[in-house]
């Protein structure tokens, strides 16, 4: 008995080969499938890698990097982009300081995310065609680099010096940021500095995260409202909500998307005559694509709501109603935060998935990211790279929807340890 | 302060509530018993409207219970409840569960409604848990949290709907305790409960219900030790040993 306590714990004294021995030898079969599994895993291995630092002709990626960040995006404007991506950048920081900063495997997610947004867009802002050394090319792309990460630092020591008034700015920038985006890459007036850029010319992973921030923001509420619908006492109420979340999740999101974009227009009429004002009613496309994504995936998000909903114990009702709570206040101060929070996992699970679905929009001519990649392979010059560019273009979105699952796992941690 | 006449209630055929009258007077504490199933935690749940009388008035306090919402959210913000599974909200600290209902009803200002749950939180004997979370506490001390939550609304009456029944026989002493604090401070109390030291010790009446009505009221003294009526008799003989 003595002995054996002062022995360090069992697990430290296992050797490597005796864990060899243990998990992956233990018999002769044990063995036999091991090894068959190194092969086979080698023999698939091998091939790709040398395929991609030999054969790849990577060429095709580096020369349309511009391309596959914004696609067709005036190259005079991409500033404007950038400005975006500094916002977001200041405005995390404030929220990494504020709620996360003990939490530094969430800070490095963010930042992986960054530096990506940063490589592709900046990197960028010099004509695909012209041959330019390395060098140069960096250059732009590095200051905005530095830029971004200094404004990052400062929107973190902001939220360390001054938390309590950071705390009341936070909420209002996160909520204003999408809109003054979507300003800043659509351009206000025919010219100046914030001329028009038309929505045929948003492309590349640009409008990809557009359409998926647009659906994500769009889809919450509309979910929300229709959870709430769903369980509500007036009958029209109920019968509506009921009948358009079945309806949509009846629906691919293809034939939406194709509705949207083709169907739509045949159903408008030619003029809209408001006494003198006379227009042409016509929907951006791109803003038709949001639509429809956020439709459809408002019908998945009330489905998810409303499971949180219905978990929540009939007491807490009671307790709210005992203390006089209205009906409004009841749902928004108790029932809500607390059905939200429980689905969390599962909405970001949703939001995953809506991230990946907007590739679904090439199908109706958009320039996404993966339709990007489409008009890339179409360049005679880059004739059957077809393996490296959806290589590429996979990658990004692996690398996203990592980023997007290992904020939410961090996320979920505090939360229940609040609770509990 | 209360005056229900003649109250009724069915679930569907069920008939829970046949006719139950009773007033309780302002500083009263009157204790419900009664077998499960007898109709006692329906009866004081229609007093703040948890529950729907079909039949009867009730009248807390000069205002009528009826289907005007506003009446309701009047009654309800005049009378407090305690659970029996507490129902404390496990997304806010105590403190907040407790200045919730004085902020947002009331509108009572932010440093107010917290020094008045400080206080509160002072009396219930649990001060220093002011900024844990429900979930961080023990039965009895939710439950005492609970209590405090309900008086931060200054109500005129408290219901308690068998506030010990789901604690450990340990924790059961320090909700009482609080409650008997309560009574003698002169609150009109109307609790459902079984713990027959506190209907003897503080109760002004005790009232035994059975199949949806009271069967035998009086002060405790008196029924505990010649109960009139065959089904109480039957009662107390179970719960006594």
């Amino acid at each position: 008995m003595n002995t054996s306590a002062a022995l360090p714990p069992l697990t430290e004294r296992i050797s490597i080969l005796r864990w060899l021995r243990q998990n992956l030898f233990r018999s002769v079969a044990d063995g036999a499938v091991t090894v068959l599994g190194i092969v086979l895993l080698l023999s698939l291995v091998i091939p790709i890698v040398t395929w991609a630092l030999t054969e790849a002709r990577w060429q095709v990626v580096i020369e349309n990097i511009r391309l596959f960040a914004i696609g067709q995006y005036p190259i005079e404007y991409v500033w404007r982009v950038w400005v975006c991506v500094l916002l977001l950048a200041l405005i995390c920081g404030v929220s990494w300081g504020l709620w996360l900063f003990r939490q530094r495997a969430v800070g490095a997610a963010i930042l992986a995310a960054f530096l990506l947004l940063g490589l592709l867009p900046g990197a960028l802002s010099i004509p695909a065609t012209e041959k330019v050394a390395g060098f140069s090319l960096m250059l732009p792309s590095l200051a905005w680099l530095v830029a971004m990460s200094t404004l990052g630092a400062l929107g973190y020591a902001i939220a360390a010096r001054a938390p309590a008034r950071a705390r009341k700015l936070v909420g209002p920038a996160w909520i204003l940021y999408l809109p003054v985006c979507f300003v800043l890459v659509a351009g206000l007036g025919p010219d100046g500095l914030l001329a028009t850029v038309g929505s045929n010319l948003w492309g590349g992973l640009l409008l990809t995260l557009l359409i998926t921030a647009v659906g994500i923001v769009a889809s919450f509420p509309l979910g929300v409202l229709l959870a709430l619908g769903r369980r509500s006492k007036l009958p029209v109420v109920k019968a509506f909500c009921i009948g358009y979340i079945e309806l949509i999740r009846g629906v691919p999101l293809i034939t939406i998307l194709f509705m949207a974009q083709l169907i739509l227009p045949l159903f408008l009429p030619d003029r809209v005559t408001f006494g003198p004002i006379s227009f042409r009613p016509e929907i951006d496309r791109v803003i038709r694509a949001m639509a429809g994504v956020s439709l459809f995936s408002a019908a998945y998000m009330a489905e998810n709501v409303r499971g949180g909903l219905q978990n929540i114990p009939r007491g807490q009702f009671e307790a709210a109603d005992a203390l006089g709570l209205t009906a409004t206040q009841k749902m928004t101060l108790i029932v809500l935060p607390q059905a939200l929070r429980m689905v969390v996992p599962i909405l970001v699970g949703q939001f995953i998935g809506l991230f990946k679905d907007t590739s679904l929009v090439t199908i109706v001519s958009l320039l996404d990211l993966l339709g990007i990649g489409n008009t890339v392979l179409a360049q005679p010059k880059f004739i059957g790279t077809q393996r490296e560019v959806y290589l590429f273009v996979a990658a990004i979105y692996w690398i996203f929807s990592y980023v997007m699952g290992a904020i939410s796992r961090r996320l979920e941690l505090p939360q229940s340890a609040s609770r509990r | 302060m209360i005056q229900c006449v003649d109250v009724h209630k069915w679930y569907g055929q069920f008939h829970a509530l046949r006719g139950v009258t009773l007033s309780v007077a302002r500083g009263e504490v009157v204790v419900v018993m009664g077998p499960s199933g007898s109709g006692k935690s329906s009866f004081i749940r229609t007093i703040n409207r948890l529950e729907e009388h079909q039949r009867g008035t009730i009248i807390v306090d000069g205002i009528e219970l009826t289907h005007d919402v506003r009446n309701i959210e009047r009654i309800r913000s005049e009378v407090g409840m305690v659970f029996q599974s507490f129902n404390l909200f496990p997304h806010l600290t105590v403190l907040e569960n407790i200045t919730l209902a004085p902020m947002r009803v009331r509108k009572m200002n932010r440093e107010r409604a917290g020094k008045i749950a400080r206080e509160l939180l002072e009396r219930v004997r649990i001060p220093e848990q002011a900024d844990k979370y429900p979930g961080q506490l023990s039965g009895g001390q939710q439950q005492r949290v609970a209590i405090a939550r309900a008086l931060a609304m200054e109500p005129k009456v408290m219901l308690f709907d068998e506030p010990t029944s789901a604690l450990d026989p340990e924790m059961i002493k320090e909700v009482l305790e609080v409650m008997v604090d309560l009574a003698k401070s002169g609150m009109t109390m109307i609790c459902v409960t079984h713990e027959m030291n506190f209907a003897r010790n503080v109760a002004h009446r005790v009232c035994f219900f059975d199949q949806g009505n009271i069967v035998e009221m009086g002060p405790p003294a008196k029924l505990f030790s010649t109960p009139e009526h065959e089904r109480t008799q039957l009662f107390l003989s179970q719960i006594l040993h």
